[in-house]
């Protein structure tokens, strides 16, 4: 049987990669929660900036546990499996990985943008800062949802 | 222009650059980094021959290499920039960039959806893990 990078540390990657993946669903809705309320003229950049955080780092240690696990999610549950029975769930598995890897720089932005702009005096910056947030929040929503549904196909 | 407006600037634009830089290979054919885990190797080619092969992070790598890139140059640019950035101005960068990443996402979701895997061939002695 052929061995991949990480194999034997995967199944635990992905349970750190899921648990990681909660507390970043938590804060990205968090944080979409309070640029909504930019735009509606509440205020709260102290907690704008805490959920940014913690969301810009639950994002970065999800994606990298994720890329480690990635080689024998690869080769032992799409390659041998879900390609051959469940192709759908393969399919679907890629769509999230590169959505995910495209909300990257929306998060870093976000990220930065929360820590220099005063939401109280920047009007002109709200719509592209909740723009970039909102986005992020859709994109964690759909890689969570989409994870969930690939893991009853067939988990690592 | 004031340091809030000069980073968003650069991060739009690298957020662009990145989702850009991130497709391209899928689209021009272009070579880039591949990491083969059965053979424990990384090559640099438009697309290893046969065997298992990942693309995924020479494409990440790319598109991190564009981002940084852009960031790198816009940013001090903007912040020469003597005028504030207006409203327009605003919403025409936020316009660009949601709608290329949304495009590139488009592009993904349409071409992986119809997409007919390849499995891997079972190998000798297999047992599902």
């Amino acid at each position: 049987m052929p061995e991949v990078a990480f194999e034997d540390a995967a199944p635990a990657l992905v349970v750190f990669h899921a648990l990681a993946a909660i507390v970043l669903i938590g804060a990205s809705t968090h944080h979409a929660i309070i640029a909504v309320g930019y735009l509606r003229g509440s205020f709260k950049t102290r907690l704008g900036r805490i959920y940014a955080a913690v969301g810009a780092i639950a994002y970065g240690v999800t994606f990298v546990l994720g890329l480690f696990a990635y080689p024998a999610f690869r080769y032992h549950t799409r390659g041998l499996y879900l390609d051959r029975y469940e192709p759908w769930a393969s399919n679907l598995f890629d769509i999230k990985e590169n959505f995910a890897a495209l909300g990257l720089p929306l998060v870093i932005g976000a990220l930065v943008l929360s820590r220099v702009m005063k939401p109280s005096e920047d009007a002109t910056l709200l719509r592209g800062y909740a723009a970039m947030v909102l986005l992020t929040a859709a994109i964690v929503w759909f890689s969570v949802i989409s994870g969930l549904v690939i893991g009853q196909a067939r988990g690592v | 222009m004031k340091k809030q407006e000069a980073l968003f600037v650069a991060m739009s634009a690298g957020a662009i650059a990145f989702a850009f830089a991130f497709v391209a290979p899928m689209l021009a054919g272009e070579p880039i980094v591949w990491y083969l885990p059965l053979e424990h190797r990384w090559t640099f080619e438009t697309r290893p021959d046969g065997g298992l092969a990942i693309d995924f992070y020479g494409r990440l790598l790319q598109g991190l290499v564009a981002w940084a890139a852009i960031v790198l140059v816009t940013l001090p640019i903007a912040k020469r920039g003597k005028k504030a950035l207006s409203s327009r101005a605003t919403g025409l960068v936020t316009a660009w960039t949601i709608t290329a990443v949304l495009l590139v996402m488009l592009h993904y979701a349409w071409t992986l959806h119809f997409r007919r895997p390849i499995p891997e061939p079972l190998p000798a002695g297999y047992r599902a893990r």
